[in-house]
C-alpha cells in the first residue's frame, strides 16, 4: 500500500473518531451550554481536540512533501490530492451555505440565531473539511479517475 | 469534451524485461499503484513519467503509448 494511500486511511480514521467524541461532547453540553460561560469546559476540550488535530494534518503534508519520505508520493498521488481538495471545497462552500440558509430559515421569527451554532459551524468546518478530505482521496485514488 | 484515453503496453514491455511493478516503479519514480492503473489503463501519465517508462525499456514513447 503506498505511503499516501496509508495517510488517508489513518486521517479517515482520526478524524471519524474526532468527528464523533466532538458531537457527544456538543450533545452532551447542548446549544446553550455552549453560549454560556459554564460551557467554557466543552469549549477548552474540543479546541484541545480539534486544533492539534489539525495541526498535525497540516505537519503529516509537509512531512511528504519534505520530509524523508518525500519520494514515496509520486505525480500521481499530488493529481488524486489536488482533485479531492478542488471537490472538498466545493462541498463545503455547499454545506456551508446549507446550515447557514436552514438556521436563517429556522430562526426567521425569532430574529437572531443563538451564539452556539456559531460554535459548532466554526469548529464543524475543520472537522468535516478534515474527514472529507481523506475520503474523497481513497474514493479518487481507488476509481481512477485522475490523470496526469 | 470527451477523456482521451491511451493505451499502453506497458505490461507487455515489463513482462518481457522480467521486471516486478515494483521494480519499474522504483525505475521511473512513482509508487506500484501508478504502475498498476497504467497497466490497466485508468491513468495517463504525465509526459515526464510517460518518458521515464519510455527510457526503463529503452523504446521511443509511441512504442509504449498509443492513442485509443
Amino acid at each position: 500500500m503506498s505511503l499516501a494511500r496509508k495517510l488517508a486511511i489513518i486521517s479517515c480514521a482520526a478524524w471519524l473518531t474526532i468527528g464523533i467524541a466532538s458531537t457527544l461532547l456538543i450533545v452532551d453540553s447542548g446549544l446553550d451550554g455552549l453560549a454560556s460561560p459554564s460551557g467554557d469546559r466543552t469549549r477548552s476540550i474540543l479546541a484541545a481536540i480539534i486544533l492539534p488535530g489539525y495541526l498535525i494534518g497540516f505537519a503529516l503534508i509537509w512531512w511528504t512533501r519534505n520530509g524523508q519520505r518525500a519520494g514515496e508520493i509520486d505525480e500521481r498521488d499530488k493529481k488524486v490530492e489536488s482533485r479531492a481538495t478542488e471537490i472538498a471545497t466545493i462541498i463545503v462552500l455547499l454545506t456551508f451555505f446549507l446550515v447557514s440558509i436552514g438556521l436563517y430559515d429556522a430562526y426567521l421569527d425569532r430574529g437572531a440565531v443563538p451564539v452556539g451554532w456559531l460554535y459548532i459551524m466554526a469548529y464543524g468546518t475543520i472537522v468535516w473539511v478534515s474527514l472529507l478530505h481523506p475520503v474523497l482521496r481513497l474514493i479518487i485514488d481507488f476509481s481512477g479517475t485522475v490523470d496526469g | 469534451m470527451a477523456k482521451a484515453r491511451i493505451k499502453n503496453r506497458i505490461r507487455e514491455l515489463r513482462e518481457a524485461a522480467e521486471m516486478t511493478q515494483s521494480q519499474l516503479a522504483k525505475s521511473c519514480g512513482c509508487t506500484r499503484q501508478t504502475i498498476i492503473m497504467l497497466e490497466q489503463e485508468r491513468y495517463v501519465p504525465s509526459l515526464s513519467l510517460a518518458f521515464g517508462i519510455a527510457g526503463v525499456f529503452d523504446v521511443r514513447i509511441d512504442d509504449v503509448f498509443k492513442p485509443g
